[in-house]
Formats: C-alpha cells, structure tokens, sequence
C-alpha cells in the first residue's frame, strides 16, 4: 500500500505558510510605486480611444483594423489592444513595411521612420476611408488627420478636420474638442 | 509574460513578420503572434500590461498623464521555443464551427475525432481516445481535465463560442508552468474580458445536425465602474449516422458570468462562474451478467466559481493570486460521479539583474469525489479525497548579444497517488540574422495515476471473438507514466508573404499503463506499467497572403509510433489502442473577404486511417468544410455554414474502455443569425 512519507507533509505544511505568507505581505511591501509609463504606452493607449470618437462610411465587418505602417516604435505596446473590441469588431494590429494594401484598414499609424516620404504616404492613404495617425511632426499639415504630440511629459493631438471630410470620416465634436488645435488645411 | 515560450511574440523576427500578423489575423493565427498567456492568467506582455491599463483611461485622463520613464530601451521579445499554434476568436468565427473540439481538427500535431454526437476523442502527438490523458485542457485558467478517469468531458466543457478570445495550443510538454498531466500538450482556452464582451449579442442557429444553438449575452458596466457580462446558451444535437438506430442526440443549457474590476493601476480582479446541465444519449454494451446493449441517457450537471487577483508591484514584476472551485456531477449506467476540486495559485513573476524573467509559483489542489457503484464499474473507496501539490521555477535569460533566449525551469509536483514527481525543462531559441527562429527543447514530463487507476473494477467486453468480460482492478502499485521528450523546430519568413513554421520531437515513454490479466485469474486484470516506447514525428504548417483580401494556409502532421510490451505482459489491445494514431494528418483552408461585409471561408481536411484491435480499421477520411457570411448592416451577420460536405457519413473513432456504440459523423449544414445591436 501507498504510504506518505512523513517529511513530505511537513513540506507540505510549510509551503502552505510560505504561500500565505507571500500572498499576504508582498502585495503591500511592494505597492509602493506604480507602473512606469513610456511615451508609448501612452501613445498606444491614444489610438486606442480615437477610432471611439470616428464614424466610418461603410459599416465595420468583424474586424477593426489598426495597421502600423513604417517601422513599429511600439515594439509589444500594442498587443494588448489585439482583440478588444472596437465599434463592434474585435481589433487586430497589422504591420506594413510600406503603405502596400492598406485599403482593409481602418486606421493608420505612420511611424517617424517614414518621415522623409511622408507626402506619397499620406497620398496613398487618402484614397480610402482610413483614419491616419502619426506623430511625426507637421502631419496635419501633410495632409494627415490626427497628429499626437509630445508637450513636456504629456502627450496630446491636433486634427485636421479636412483631410478626415475628404475620407468621409466624420470626427465626433468631443474629438475635436479635446485636440489642442484643429484645422481645415490641405 | 515569460511562460515556457516567453512572450510569444514573435516581432523580433523583424517587421517584415510581423507584418504577418495582418495576414495571421485573418485566418490562422499561428505559432505566436499573439502574446500567450501564462497559466492563462495574464494575457498580456510585461510591457503590454500598462498599455492595458491605461486602454481603460478617457481621452481626458489620458491627456493629463504624465510620462513616468524615458527608457527608450526596446521591449525584450522573446521567440517562442516551442510548439505553438493560436486560434483567434475571428478564426473560429470565420470557420463555422459550433464547438471547441471542431475548432482543434484544425492544429497540426492534434488528432481530433468525434466517437458520437456527445463523445469526442481528443490528443497531441498520439495516444488518443475519449479519456486521452496526456493533453491538460484549461478553460480561463481552470483546469478541466477529468482526474477520475482521466481525459476530458469535452461535451460538458463547452463555452460560447463568441466570448472566446483565443485558444492556445501547446504541443510538446507544457514546460515548467502548467499543470499536471501536461504531457503531450496543453490546451488553453481564453475567454474575452468583460470590457471586451460589452453590449448585448444574441444568435441563433440551426442545422440538419446541429437542432439548435441559442446565445445570449449581455455585458454592462456597473455602478462600480467593474465590468460584467452574463450569458446563457442552450444547445441541442442530433444523432450521429449508424446502421441501427441511434441514440446519442445530447443538449445541454449553460450560464455563466463574468465581472473584471481593478483598484487603482497596479490591481486588477476577475470573478466568473459557469453553471450548465445536460443529458446526452448513448448506447452502452454492459455485460453485467451476459453482454447486453441498454441505451442510457447520461445526465451531466457542473458549476464553476473562480477569482484571480493580479498585483503589478512595477513595470516588470507582478503576483497573481486565483483561487476556484468547480463541481461536476455525472449520471450513467456506468458511473454516478460527484466531484468536488478547490485549486488555489500563488505565481511571482519577476525581472533580475539585467536580463532575467523569473517566474515561481505554488499550487494545492483538493478533490473530493463521491461515487455510487453501477454493476460494471466501482472505486474502492467510493468517496475519496486526494491532495496535490505544485510548486515551480522558471528563468529566462539572454544569450550571445541577445540572439537567444535559453529558458531554464523545474517543476515539483506531489500526489497522493506517485508521491513526488520532478520534471525539469529546458528550452533555447536562436534569432538569426535573417530573422529565423530555431528553437530546441529537452523536457521530462509525467502523467499522473488517476484516481481510476488506483481504486477502479471495471468490467469491460473484450473485442471479439473473446466474449467473457474481463474486470479490470486498480492497483496501488500504478506508477506515473514518464515521458523525456525532445523537440526542434524553426519559423522563417520567405519574402514578404509566406510564413513556414516547422516543428519535430521525439518522445520517449516510460511506464505506459497495460491492463496485466493475473495469471492464476485469467477474467481478472489489474493495470500495470508494462509498456514503453517512442513516438517521433514532424508538423509542418505554412501561410501564405496572397493578396490584401485572401489568404492560404496548409499545414501537413506526421506521425509515427512504436510501443513494445514488457516484463512478459500480454496486454495486445492497450498497445494496438496505443499505437493507433493517424500516421499523416493535412489541412489546407483558404479565407476571403469577397467584399467589405462577405466572406467566405473554405477548408480541406484530411485524417490517416486508424487501426482498431479486433474491428476493422476506421477509414482515412477527406472533409470539406465551407462557410460564407454576409452582413448586410452594422451588427447584424448571416451565415452559412457546412460541414463535411464531401460524403454523406463517416466513422471517425472507435470507442476505447467503456464501450459505447461510436455513430458516424454525417455532412452538416446549419444557418447562424448574430445580431449584436450597440
């Protein structure tokens, strides 16, 4: 017959009291500091909340499309979003080395490495109802729609509200009143 | 998350890869371009938590925020080292598929088959059957393996479909963080936040096969600001084909919730519960006093509460705490079964020195079951309570520059059954220059005795033409059956489009369970261990985006198995069920989006021919299965949906211990209605 050998339930036992002890204490000895928060948590956390204030022409299907075009500066940042869901459909960040069948997308990231080429980029992009963001510097004025900048340690956005009309998006008024400047050029 | 593969994703393989992703996120999420979560606890990256954190923030909340570190420092990514394969919720979607086990037929390197319209019969690498026990499945983290007589009640374990995030295969040893019996695989199925779930979706569908699927749901927030979802389904289904009259229609009502609340950034809580019952038909050959076939509704019931709490202490440490409970009651004319499991989890996950990710967790788990004999089945004693400890370790680290990641761990497991069991793992990935990822694992990993196994008589028929049924006793001196497994694998990306994930092992068994006839009692039988052997075999599975709009993925399984008896035993029928595994498995599925709100969805199945001792062999079997969708406003989708077009029936298992009348899976075709207003 089976039998336990004594040492093990003393094992047993102290490795109850070590699991109570960790669960009870650590929390509090180490809730002293919070996360740290990098410009691209924060950025990610920004293309997350925007596509809630846009309507789009045509109805979503199934997935909400967030394509991050250029090189990715937000490394895994973004991979929480996958699968939340966003006006009805369940959010899937895709990366495009180049701005190459982009017309499934619902949104667009440009990242700072496609600054040079930003003009063709946007150009590109304008041909489909696609909410283009960036935050390399001057993009509303290159024809983009929401242009995320930094401001000390906080980041916040401009919109152009005439390259979204153009793509026949429509910006919620709460957008735009939360953008520190909107304009209508381009 | 640092499980056995790290965070899965896989981006370091240069943007070109992930640029898959897209492609992925189509059809085939494969090997791990999504993070897997770790003991199905915490879904996201380290670096990912915050994000999801702060997803929960208002524009306005989000403006005032401060940047809290400069560090530019690029997020570590690890490379999974092992075999990984994803469905997302979209994949399962997309496929027309009305249950879990259908969404596996799909994976390379598992043998799914369906015995009747409420049994299933499901493996990694081999060794299948209705109680396969070297497969741990675990639904949001709570594990759903049977420990009474192994394997999993796939019919009782259902979900809805729609609240399902994603389902993480792990073929190979489940490394050093997973539970017990984690052996050939494990089987993580992830159901949607609340926060993911909000609004209300109600579908229905129905079909020649499939009587009725009913959904609903709804997902609010409360005043507390938590979110929370509940839910209930009710299914029905028909018979399978067979010759004589069937009797295996099931259906089953399930309902459930889900609430997820945080204090503050660092605290985050989940509560759920399921609760379900159903009845599904069977025909049972029992030989009490001659054989004899009755038909038997077995009546299933079970509820389910769980709470997990996680504590981030900094950007990349955190402590998960989860406790559950789940109950599980069954009524057949083979077993009357209650059983009772309390789980608790304590898990520390921790950055060290540079380059470090630790992780360590503890684990006790209480069963306590209550059985009621039948006239072919017993436990002595029939009520019983059985205690396991888990207690593991786990670091990974890099190497050479950062071009690999080694992943060093152990975990110590105590059951009252085989006492301690030590089953360390160590894992490597390699990133090469051209972004390739070559991956290799050596691990030992072991299938506990259940409790079956050590308290069991049960008297079953032997094949013909052997008609005295045989009782078949438990025995204290079962050990664990043991396996050292040896893996190899590498993903590559050719050109812009394509995607090829191969993987290859080679298992060695130790220990496998014979039933041993005494000699001086030749109708009486008692497991042993008094078999061994390998397995070895290699998956094959590619994607390639053809356009914006399509994507092709195929994927090829070979496997191959070669067990010997031992020590004199004469147990033919455990090896032949033991080695009858398909030796070559394929797939070939194909996704479009015709239009911005029609898809369709077409895929190819072919499953190898099984061996079955003292029947004739189960044929090899090409499946076609299709859907198309249609939405023709916001919220509201038409589909449908066919299985098996191909042929009007075929068998696909043939039941393996309790020996149920298996039926035929017919060609199946059903309409699905989701509306989800908002």
């Amino acid at each position: 017959m089976f039998s336990r050998p004594a040492f093990l339930s003393q094992r047993a036992k102290r490795l109850s009291l070590a699991t109570l002890l960790c669960a009870v204490l650590l929390p509090q000895a180490a809730s002293a500091e919070g996360p740290a928060v990098t410009e691209y948590h924060l950025k990610a956390a920004f293309l997350y909340n925007f596509p809630r204030f846009v309507d789009w022409p045509q109805p979503i299907v199934q997935t909400f499309r967030i394509c991050v075009i250029g090189k990715n500066p937000f490394g895994q940042l973004l991979d929480p979003l996958i699968g939340k869901s966003v006006h009805d459909s369940i959010l899937v960040i895709e990366e495009h080395a180049s701005v190459e069948n982009v017309h499934n997308c619902q949104m667009a990231y440009i990242s700072p490495s496609l600054e040079k080429k930003i003009d063709p980029v946007v150009t590109e992009l304008s041909k489909y109802p696609i909410l283009t963001v960036s935050d390399i510097d001057g993009f509303i004025h290159a024809g983009g729609m929401i242009e995320l900048k930094l401001s000390g340690k906080k980041v916040n956005f401009a919109i152009n509200t005439n390259a979204a009309d153009t793509a026949g998006l429509s910006i919620s008024s709460k957008l735009l009143n939360l953008a520190t400047n909107v304009t209508a050029g381009r | 998350m640092k499980d056995i593969s790290g965070d899965l994703t896989l981006n370091r393989i240069s943007a070109q890869v992930r640029h898959w992703r897209c492609v992925v996120g189509r059809t085939a999420r494969r090997l791990a371009v999504l993070p897997i979560s770790l003991l199905a606890l915490t879904a996201t990256t380290l670096a990912g938590a915050a994000t999801a954190d702060l997803t929960d923030m208002s524009l306005e909340a989000l403006m005032n925020l401060e940047i809290t570190s400069v560090s530019k420092k690029p997020q570590k990514k690890s490379e999974a080292a092992a075999a990984v394969f994803v469905i997302t919720g979209e994949d399962i979607q997309r496929w027309g598929i009305t249950n879990i086990p259908d969404a596996l037929r799909r994976i390379p390197g598992l043998q799914v088959a369906r015995i009747d319209a409420n049994k299933w019969a499901v493996s990694a690498r081999g060794f299948n059957g209705r109680f396969a026990n070297k497969l741990l499945v675990l639904i949001d983290g709570r594990t759903v393996y049977t420990p009474l007589f192994t394997g999993v009640y796939w019919d009782a374990n259902i979900a809805m479909l729609e609240d399902i995030a994603r389902i993480e295969v792990i073929r190979g040893p489940g490394g050093t963080l997973w539970g017990a019996n984690a052996v050939n695989g494990v089987i993580n199925i992830i159901t949607k936040t609340a926060a993911d779930t909000q609004g209300t979706l109600v579908s229905a569908s129905t079909g020649n096969e499939l009587d009725h699927l009913l959904n609903v749901r709804h997902g609010g927030v409360d005043r507390s600001g938590a979110h929370y979802r509940v839910y209930a389904m009710s299914r029905a289904d028909d018979t399978g084909y067979s010759t004589t009259a069937a009797h295996d229609d099931a259906r089953i009502t399930q309902t459930g919730f889900r609430r997820d609340w945080k204090n503050g950034n660092t605290d985050s809580h989940t509560l759920q519960g399921d609760a379900y019952q159903g009845t599904g038909g069977q025909e049972l050959l029992i030989a009490p006093a001659a054989p004899a076939l009755i038909i038997d509704d077995a009546e299933t019931r079970g509820s389910n509460l769980l709470y997990r709490w996680n504590h981030k202490t900094d950007t990349d440490s955190s402590i998960t705490l989860q406790v559950y409970f789940d109950h599980v009651g069954r009524e057949s004319a083979v077993l009357f079964e209650d059983r009772q499991t309390l789980d608790l989890e304590f898990q520390h996950q921790f950055g060290w020195k540079e380059d470090h990710d630790v992780i360590w967790g503890v684990n006790f788990r209480r069963i306590s079951d209550d059985t009621d004999p039948t006239q072919i089945f017993s436990l002595t004693p029939p009520k019983r309570r059985v205690n396991l400890w888990t207690v593991f370790l786990q670091d990974e680290f890099s190497l050479l520059e950062d071009r690999a990641r080694l992943t060093v761990g152990t975990k110590l497991e105590h059951n009252d059954f085989s006492g301690l069991e030590i089953q360390p793992n160590l894992r490597m990935a390699w990133l090469t220059e051209s972004g390739n990822t070559i991956w290799g694992a050596v691990s030992r990993a072991v299938r506990t005795p259940s409790r079956g196994e050590h308290d069991v008589s049960l008297m079953v028929i032997p094949p013909p033409p052997s008609p005295p049924p045989l009782t078949i006793f438990g025995s204290n001196a079962f050990k664990s059956e043991d396996l050292v497994a040896w893996e190899i694998g590498f993903r590559r990306a050719i050109a812009d489009s394509v995607t090829i994930d191969v993987a290859a092992f080679y298992n060695e068994y130790d220990h496998l369970r014979t039933v041993d006839v005494y000699p001086q009692a030749p109708l009486q039988a008692a497991f042993g261990n008094n078999m061994e052997g390998n397995t070895r075999g290699i998956e094959i599975d590619a994607h390639w985006r053809a356009s914006a709009w399509m994507s092709l993925n195929a994927s090829y399984t070979r496997l191959e198995v070669d067990l010997d008896l031992l020590n004199g035993s004469m147990d033919a029928a455990s090896l032949a069920a033991e080695e009858s595994s398909p030796e070559h498995q394929a797939n070939l599925w194909l996704a479009a989006d015709l239009a911005s709100n029609i898809r369709i969805d077409a895929g190819l199945r072919y499953m190898g021919s099984l061996k079955n001792f003292g029947f004739p062999e189960t044929d090899n079997y090409l499946a076609f299965d299709t859907r198309i969708a249609w939405a023709p406003r916001r919220g509201l989708e038409l589909s449908l949906s066919g299985q098996n077009l191909f042929d009007s029936h075929h068998p696909e298992f043939n039941p393996d211990f309790i020996v149920s009348s298996p039926t035929e899976v017919e060609r199946s075709i059903h309409a699905t209605v989701r509306w989800a207003p908002r």
